[in-house]
């Protein structure tokens, strides 16, 4: 099987991701504005964020495996500077 | 937040949603004016708040439409590695400048976008057709320092000013890399969605992005890439355009009027 094909059986996970951070948001919705509310809402922007990483990670994997290191490589280093960016969001 | 600005900003955003993708643009030339001036948030806020929203228009828009099979892994996360860098110095330079000086620079880049998009409605070329050219593949050496530099210049834009920075990154495939438009912007939105991701969790972490306003935002914007990514060939994209233009028109107008009404 090729690395595309092999990169959208990933589409199964992600859609389960999109609906649960949508449900997540419509549940800080409910709870109007209390703190739990909060905590849902900043869960939901959380997991959204990360949604594009997980991409990133099993797209660097397939390239791991079928024998790419230089890109898988790239990956982890891309994977590292998105870290460093919100570090730097946190800590400037 | 009252319940009817909450309905606002979903609208709002699913118009930006299901509008941005079918246009070829992401939603955030839409949502950056509009958290602006219409929602009255600080236009640091209003970046981060839309860099959140283009995460979820990226990916949905990714997931509906079934593109990720001609994704370009290996040139798309060797190109991401700069366009990171730039979010990351765009951010730090938004951060650090003047919000006056900053709504002017989106002013400029709206009305650049406007009379591109006019050029292209005038000659009756669509999209696919304006970039669509040769499809011999012409990477070198030469052309991965000049990719790098464009997904550079790309990603600052994203960091700076909150939108995805697909314009540039389908550029800088199609016509300097030489990659053909399909694979082209199936690339771009896989590197879209990192690089927002990456732009948005700077403002996040922060404290730039407005949680509260956020929430119905990403719902709306999510649900209209979805619809977006059912739809996008059964309509006419020159009448999307024409909407579009006209949206960009006046929030570019609107931008600059703020540049000088603007205290500080």
């Amino acid at each position: 099987m090729s690395l595309e094909k092999l990169n959208e059986k990933i589409r199964v996970p992600l859609t389960i991701f999109i609906y649960i951070v949508i449900i997540l948001l419509v549940a800080g919705k409910i709870f109007g504005s209390s703190e739990r509310a909060f905590y849902f809402v900043l869960s939901a922007m959380i997991l959204l964020l990360l949604i594009p990483m997980f991409r990133l990670i099993y797209a660097s994997l397939l390239l791991l495996k079928v024998g790419e290191h230089r890109s898988a490589l790239y990956g982890l280093i891309t994977l590292m500077l998105s870290v460093t960016a919100a570090l730097l969001g946190l800590l400037l | 937040m009252e319940f009817h600005v909450s309905i606002l900003l979903f609208l709002g955003a699913f118009a930006a949603g299901l509008l941005g993708p079918m246009i070829g643009l992401g939603g955030g030339f839409i949502l950056v004016p509009m958290f602006a001036l219409f929602f009255k948030l600080p236009f640091h806020e209003a970046v981060g708040t839309s860099l959140i929203c283009i995460v979820a228009t990226s990916q949905a828009f990714a997931i509906s439409k079934r593109s990720s099979a001609n994704t370009d892994l290996k040139l798309g996360i060797f190109l991401e590695i700069f366009t990171i860098c730039g979010v990351i110095a765009g951010g730090l330079i938004a951060t650090s400048l003047n919000e006056k000086i900053l709504v002017l620079i989106f002013a400029c880049v709206l009305t650049v976008i406007f009379s591109l998009m006019l050029r292209r409605l005038i000659k009756g070329s669509s999209a696919d057709e304006l970039i669509e050219g040769s499809e011999d593949l012409c990477f070198s050496k030469a052309q991965n320092y000049a990719g790098a530099g464009g997904s550079l210049a790309g990603g600052l834009m994203a960091g700076m000013l909150g939108v995805g920075g697909g314009v540039i990154k389908v550029f800088v495939l199609r016509h300097v890399m030489c990659v053909p438009f399909k694979r082209a912007a199936a690339t771009s939105n896989f590197m879209i969605g990192i690089t927002v991701s990456a732009g948005a969790s700077f403002y996040l972490f922060k404290g730039l992005v407005n949680i509260g306003s956020a929430a119905p935002a990403v719902i709306g914007a999510a649900l209209g890439a979805f619809l977006a990514g059912s739809f996008v060939h059964r309509i006419k994209s020159r009448v999307l355009e024409g909407i579009f233009l006209i949206i960009l028109a006046y929030f570019a107008f609107r931008m600059f009027l703020d540049f000088f009404t603007l205290t500080g």
